[in-house]
């Protein structure tokens, strides 16, 4: 076996972000929150494009949706998560994330519930349109609820983890 | 440990130049405008692993920022690239590697592809720059061996798991052994906090 090699780096970065000049962390991080409130449209445009396609391909409503690789509709969930910064506030991060823990396990566990889906995909259109107005309480009480049906369908992680 | 960032804390980022990718037009924006914000002036943003290793091979980036959901090739994978086939000193570009949710089965990719830090969507100014700060004032070593390059995972120093006696030389046993010198009396802890002048 080969011994790891230990090597000391000095990086650029460590070399210029200090050498004076530059903004102050407040400042900084108040032009960056700028930033991301000015890219609320098109986030929440997107986020609306990603719901429509999830109904569209995994709703109740669609037709053949056993056949439509469950991936994508992972890949869908997780879309919205790393656009919600704007939308911070109204859960649409964490039953966007409840989703993806959702289809994670379901593939692990081998088994797989649509009412659960639909459970999710419903409470996803809820937090899109009311999320903002509950209060922190309420939305967390939602994704407690979503944590539950998983739980209760598909099975615990904890399980599964000590079974790995 | 380099702590969190203060608010008075001043940072120039000014001629660090970033790489960011991710598939997502609208999180490239979101990402690109949160550095932006932060003093950046120099931004590739790269909406595939190709054009970022097109980019990487160019050299002159001193950061990389890459979402780990990527088409063809994740980001996981890309910074294993980046560790293991880039000359220096592209290899030891800080990195940060952001998710959106991450797959039971993602866990160890992630501990081993070499990231600075794995960061968490929703994107959150604070949390980025934390993490930007801490990789500047980082003085962990780089660990290049046959299963993982990159910066040293082990930097808390909290000593062996109890129970094992460590794999580290400088490992020290979690049994506290007997004093080998004699206890401080009162008067000397006393000393101790005494206060004193001093010249600045």
């Amino acid at each position: 076996m080969i011994p790891a090699k230990k090597i000391k780096v000095r990086t650029r970065l460590s070399t210029l972000a200090f050498t004076g000049g530059g903004i102050m962390a407040k400042d900084a991080l108040k032009r960056a929150d700028t930033a991301i409130d000015g890219m609320r449209g098109p986030s929440l445009a997107a986020i609306d494009e990603m719901m429509a396609q999830m109904d569209a391909r995994f709703g109740p409503a669609a037709a053949g949706r056993e056949a439509e690789p469950v991936d994508d509709l992972y890949i869908l969930a997780s879309g919205i998560i790393s656009l919600s910064a704007c939308v911070r506030d109204s859960g649409l991060d964490q039953g966007a994330k409840a989703l993806c823990d959702l289809v994670d396990l379901s593939e692990q566990m081998e088994v797989w519930d649509w009412e659960a889906v639909d459970v999710h995909l419903s409470t996803l259109r809820m937090l899109r349109a009311a999320g903002e107005a509950m209060t922190p309480h309420e939305r967390g009480a939602v994704i407690d609820g979503l944590i539950k049906v998983t739980r209760k369908r598909i099975g615990d992680p904890k399980t599964l983890a000590q079974s790995t | 440990m380099p702590g969190q960032v203060l608010g008075g804390d001043r940072i120039n980022l000014e001629r660090i130049s970033f790489l960011l990718v991710d598939e997502n037009q609208t999180s490239l924006d979101i990402t690109a405008g949160v550095v932006a914000g932060f003093g950046v002036r120099s931004i590739t943003k790269c909406q595939s692993v190709r054009d970022a290793k097109d980019v990487l091979r160019k050299g002159n980036t001193d950061f990389i920022i890459a979402d780990a959901q990527l088409p063809v090739e994740d980001g996981y994978s890309f910074l294993e690239w980046v560790r293991r086939e880039t000359e220096e000193p592209t290899r030891f570009v800080p990195a940060i590697i952001i998710v959106g949710h991450t797959k039971m089965g993602d866990v160890f990719k992630a501990r081993d592809c070499g990231a600075h830090f794995i960061v968490t969507k929703p994107l959150t100014p604070r949390v980025l720059l934390d993490r930007i700060f801490w990789v500047a004032r980082d003085e962990r070593l780089f660990i290049d061996c046959e299963t993982y390059v990159g910066p040293d995972r082990r930097f808390k120093r909290l000593g062996p798991p109890v129970g094992t006696s460590g794999r580290r030389a400088d490992d020290l046993s979690g049994k506290v052994g007997s004093a080998k010198e004699p206890n401080l009396s009162q008067d000397e802890i006393n000393d101790l906090m005494r206060p004193a002048k001093v010249q600045l």
